[in-house]
């Protein structure tokens, strides 16, 4: 009788050991112990994934919070793998940005809803509608809303159970499979954002990413044994089923996408950053032929997460993953989901050439421009790439050096600064930068403006308010935006609060505008005062006297105040200031020295200026830079007509 | 190999060094000349800009790309005059590959007159060779173009990374051989051609194939090896030019010359190796030369027989 107590005892403490797990909290994702953000949505997903078909069959429940303050009615949702079908609007506006583009077979991908049903009112697979807001195009089908028949209440909530079918495409922009890679990203029917009083749920175009709202993320994700498997979040568990299956389950908190990777191969790298909320845990999946570049990710991701830190604020989530993706599926890297982002490099990338880095620290960033501060980047595109590209070159510069932060090798160098301002260059006159993302002139317009010319834009606000208050404007705006959607107009409004200055006249030609900056110094002369007398005496140093001019223009539509430094051969230097309003101005010097050189913007920081050369301008000429090039030049020129020569 | 045929190749290009100068100067000049125009605008933005020093003193790419974006600077506006140039030293080694070949064979050293009267008999003759080269090379152009192809769908599709790459340097390994035994083929059609006095350039090509493929083991060193010494030459040449000072143009373009020398040179050794080996190991049929000998230099080594007159 003992023993049957006994055992009766172990049992019911069994079950209640059980009962008590089962009933435990999923580990939080961060650093935090409280939410970080409005939770509006959980998601609840159960995908089951056939690597060898490319498919994904999955059930979501979704569960949306209503803190819109009224009822709601209608839902719209994203489902953003039909884009890769030859009539959506992505691939029309791919075939005509680039001609060139071939549309295959294999790029075909899609995400099908077999039903959506909302518990407690029943299925409404029948009242799915796709809807496409942003061209008309009735063959788009990467949007879709559903009209429930009975509002949700303000504050209430309502649940969406949908079982979906995808069909992964060969990777063409950013998600898909390659061989036996797979990037499972915009994977999932996803709610469009309730945002400015309206919901937000734009249709997938070639230049837009994406917008999404914050909440929490389980998903279980079933697929072969033998894959390795990163993803959002932090892994909660992983269990091997019968079938020669495995189920990883995943956990995301405060954040706004899911993203997920497999393959056989991957080689797992880890590291830990001690940041000022905690240890964030560093995961990289890298190929194995690219391991030596691994050492490279874990510096630069290091050195990121550091100058984030110290800079703007901190990373509160408990891991990063940072994704390799294998040759052939380029198009798979250099892209940001919440604390996961893919990389980019290749078996062969020299020590000199710093693209691994630039691709890491410029998707890291992303954690904050986009993952935190979540900005709408189907409408403000430059908000989170351009803010992102600033935050760049700040980031490479202090880590690998202002001239040297790209390009270090064979004596050549580039940094990062000119490489943002070089594809600003481009297409300075296209489009300003507050311009929703799809009406770009075209697809270089959209680069070079959202990522170039908003880095270029920053960069020279320093000369405005100062470095450092434009670091601590970033600072300011990141945490007081952080887990919200800020508008542009939040982003403006700070760092004029912080900077104490109004800089409407600023905002107006660089971010409304498309003015372009060239100021250029049109001439220097430097003559004798008594340049009238025949018989002069010979000059002598520090006692003729000379009548210099110099002659500054501004050629350009853009207005800003410039220096313009003057030197002369006796070691005098002359700092002058023009507002730049008017068209031109001259400047007269009486001096016993001859003027030697004339510079704008002489601590080169007006990066907007788009003709660096025309910026200076010495008296006497120098003609060793020409002859340099005319030397490599005359080279090349010459080994063309020898190659020629050879088939003679 | 008999490597008497290299160098006696190298005696003969050493002999007559002055084709390999002139050669040089004609290719330096017609290569200034091309970037003249480019280089006179860029003198316009670069003599009197601070910002230029960032291009002699280092090498600021960022400021460079800057430069070919303004307009009318762009490196593309230099193309046509180095393709135009280019094709003038084409044309002007087509022209004198008929003397060089006339003074490599000829124990004796050939005046200019000689040398441009052979080039000008020769001309024609080799117009018509270089169209049937041509003719020839197109197969290969594309099977070049087929491996690139394959390689670049390889480097994307196949699952181990480097095998479009090792495709693409085994591809490229065989093209450059494939080119180097028809190179060598017209070679020694044009040696033979010249020897022999031949006009019918078919004839001659038949012959030199006989000639080159029944002898290949022997002959195709003579192209290899100049093109390897050319090839190391030029790597170690470049490595030197890294190590110095990005402002010392001058020491810079001395170096950057030498190269070209050396391809020039190599180039030039092919031939008289080849021309070596014609004259010692193939009998041609009796035939005059186009330029009779004029003076025999004193002391001047007599190496191969010497034909005609």
């Amino acid at each position: 009788m003992k023993r049957l107590l006994r055992l009766w005892l172990l049992l019911v403490f069994i079950f209640i050991c059980l009962t008590v797990l089962a009933a435990q909290p999923l580990p939080s994702a961060t650093l935090s112990d409280k939410p970080l953000s409005q939770r509006w949505l959980d998601y609840n997903i159960d995908a089951r994934v056939n690597p060898q078909k490319h498919t994904i069959d999955a059930t979501q429940v979704l569960t949306w919070h209503n803190f819109t303050g009224k009822p709601q009615d209608t839902f719209p949702f994203h489902l953003y793998l039909n884009a890769f079908q030859p009539k959506s609007t992505f691939i029309r506006e791919s075939h005509l940005y680039n001609p060139d583009f071939k549309w295959k077979q294999k790029y075909y991908g899609s995400d099908e809803v077999k039903s959506l049903e909302v518990l407690g009112v029943g299925d409404l697979t029948s009242h799915i509608k796709f809807i496409s807001p942003d061209d008309g195009n009735a063959d788009d089908r990467t949007v879709f809303q559903v009209k429930l028949p009975k509002p949700i209440p303000a504050g209430g909530q309502v649940q969406f159970k949908i079982v979906f079918h995808d069909q992964l495409p060969e990777v063409l922009a950013r998600t898909g499979y390659k061989r036996d890679f797979i990037m499972g990203a915009q994977w999932f029917p996803k709610l469009g954002v309730w945002w400015q009083g309206a919901w937000n749920c734009h249709q997938f175009h070639r230049t837009t990413e994406f917008f999404a709202e914050f909440g929490t993320f389980e998903v279980k994700l079933t697929l072969p044994q033998n894959e390795v498997v990163g993803a959002s979040g932090v892994e909660v568990s992983s269990v091997n089923n019968p079938d020669g299956t495995k189920t990883v389950s995943f956990y995301g908190e405060d954040i706004h996408d899911f993203a997920w990777t497999a393959e056989p191969e991957y080689r797992v790298v880890t590291g830990t950053f001690q940041g000022s909320m905690g240890a964030v845990k560093i995961r990289m999946l890298v190929q194995p032929g690219h391991m030596s570049s691994a050492p490279r990710y874990m510096q630069v991701l290091k050195g990121t997460l550091d100058r984030f830190d110290k800079w703007y604020g901190p990373y509160p989530y408990k891991q990063i993953t940072l994704v390799d993706p294998p040759h052939g599926a380029l198009q798979a890297g250099g892209m940001e989901y919440p604390t996961l982002f893919t990389a980019d490099t290749t078996w062969w990338m020299p020590k000199g050439l710093l693209f691994p880095e630039l691709v890491s620290e410029h998707e890291f960033g992303h954690q904050y421009w986009y993952g935190m501060v979540a900005t709408n980047e189907f409408e403000d595109a430059w908000m989170d790439e351009g803010i992102n590209s600033y935050t760049e070159v700040k980031i490479m510069d202090s880590l690998y050096g202002r001239d040297t932060s790209i390009l270090n090798m064979l004596g050549a160098r580039m940094g990062e600064s000119d490489y943002q301002r070089l594809s600003y260059d481009s297409v300075a006159e296209d489009d300003p930068m507050a311009r929703f993302a799809w009406q770009y002139m075209d697809g270089s317009s959209y680069g070079g403006t959202t990522y170039g010319k908003t880095a270029t834009v920053l960069l020279t606000l320093e000369k405005v308010i100062g470095e450092q208050t434009v670091q601590r404007a970033l600072h300011t705006y990141f945490m007081r935006y952080r887990f919200t959607h800020p508008t542009q107009e939040d982003f403006l409004k700070t760092v004029e609060e912080v900077s104490g200055k109004d800089l409407r006249w600023y905002y107006d030609q660089a971010v409304f505008g498309t003015q372009v900056m060239d100021y250029e110094i049109l001439g220097v002369r430097s003559e004798r005062a008594d340049w009238y007398e025949k018989n002069r005496p010979k000059a002598k140093k520090r006692e003729t006297l000379y009548h210099s001019t110099v002659l500054v223009h501004r050629k350009g539509d853009f207005i800003f105040p410039v220096d313009v430094q003057v030197k002369f051969d006796n070691g005098e230097t002359a700092t002058e200031h023009w507002d730049g309003r008017d068209r031109w101005v001259r400047y007269q010097y009486d001096k016993k020295a001859r003027l030697v050189s004339a510079e704008l913007d002489p601590e080169h920081q007006v990066w907007l200026d788009k003709d660096f050369f025309n910026n200076s301008y010495t008296r006497k000429s120098n003609q060793a830079p020409h002859h340099k090039l005319a030397a490599y030049w005359t080279v090349i020129s010459q080994f063309c007509a020898q190659i020629l020569a050879w088939l003679v | 190999m008999d490597k008497g045929f290299l160098s006696d190749g190298f005696s003969r290009v050493w002999r007559h060094q002055r084709i390999l100068w002139w050669l040089f100067v004609v290719n330096l000049v017609l290569g200034h000349l091309s970037i003249f125009a480019m280089v006179s605008r860029w003198a316009g933005v670069l003599d009197h800009s601070l910002a230029a020093d960032q291009l002699y003193h280092g090498f600021n790419l960022g400021r460079y790309i800057e430069l070919g974006m303004q307009p009318g600077m762009g490196f593309g506006t230099a193309s046509p005059a180095i393709a135009a140039f280019a094709i003038v030293f084409f044309v002007f080694m087509l022209f004198v590959t008929g003397g060089i070949l006339e003074a490599y064979r000829s124990p004796y050293k050939i005046s200019t007159a000689d040398f441009f009267q052979a080039s000008g008999t020769w001309f024609w003759r080799f117009v018509r060779l270089l169209i049937m080269f041509v003719i020839v090379l197109i197969p290969v152009a594309f099977a070049a173009s087929a491996i690139k192809n394959w390689s670049g769908d390889l480097s994307d599709n196949a699952a181990p990374e480097k095998m479009g790459f090792w495709v693409d340097v085994i591809g490229a390994v065989v093209i450059w051989f494939i080119a180097m035994c028809l190179r060598l083929w017209f070679d020694v059609a044009q040696v033979h051609a010249v020897a022999t006095g031949e006009r019918a350039m078919r004839r001659a090509l038949k012959r030199a194939f006989s000639m080159v493929f029944g002898n290949f083991g022997t002959v195709f060193p003579l192209y290899l090896v100049p093109s390897l010494l050319s090839l190391v030459g030029m790597g170690v040449i470049l490595l030197i030019w890294t190590k110095l000072p990005t402002a010392a143009t001058g020491v810079s373009f001395v170096v950057l010359e030498l190269g070209m020398l050396l391809w020039l040179g190599t180039r030039l050794w092919q031939r008289a190796g080849e021309t070596a080996w014609y004259q010692r190991t193939q009998v041609p049929a009796p035939a005059e030369t186009v330029v009779p000998p004029i003076a025999s230099l004193p002391g001047e080594p007599e190496s191969g027989f010497a034909t005609g007159a």
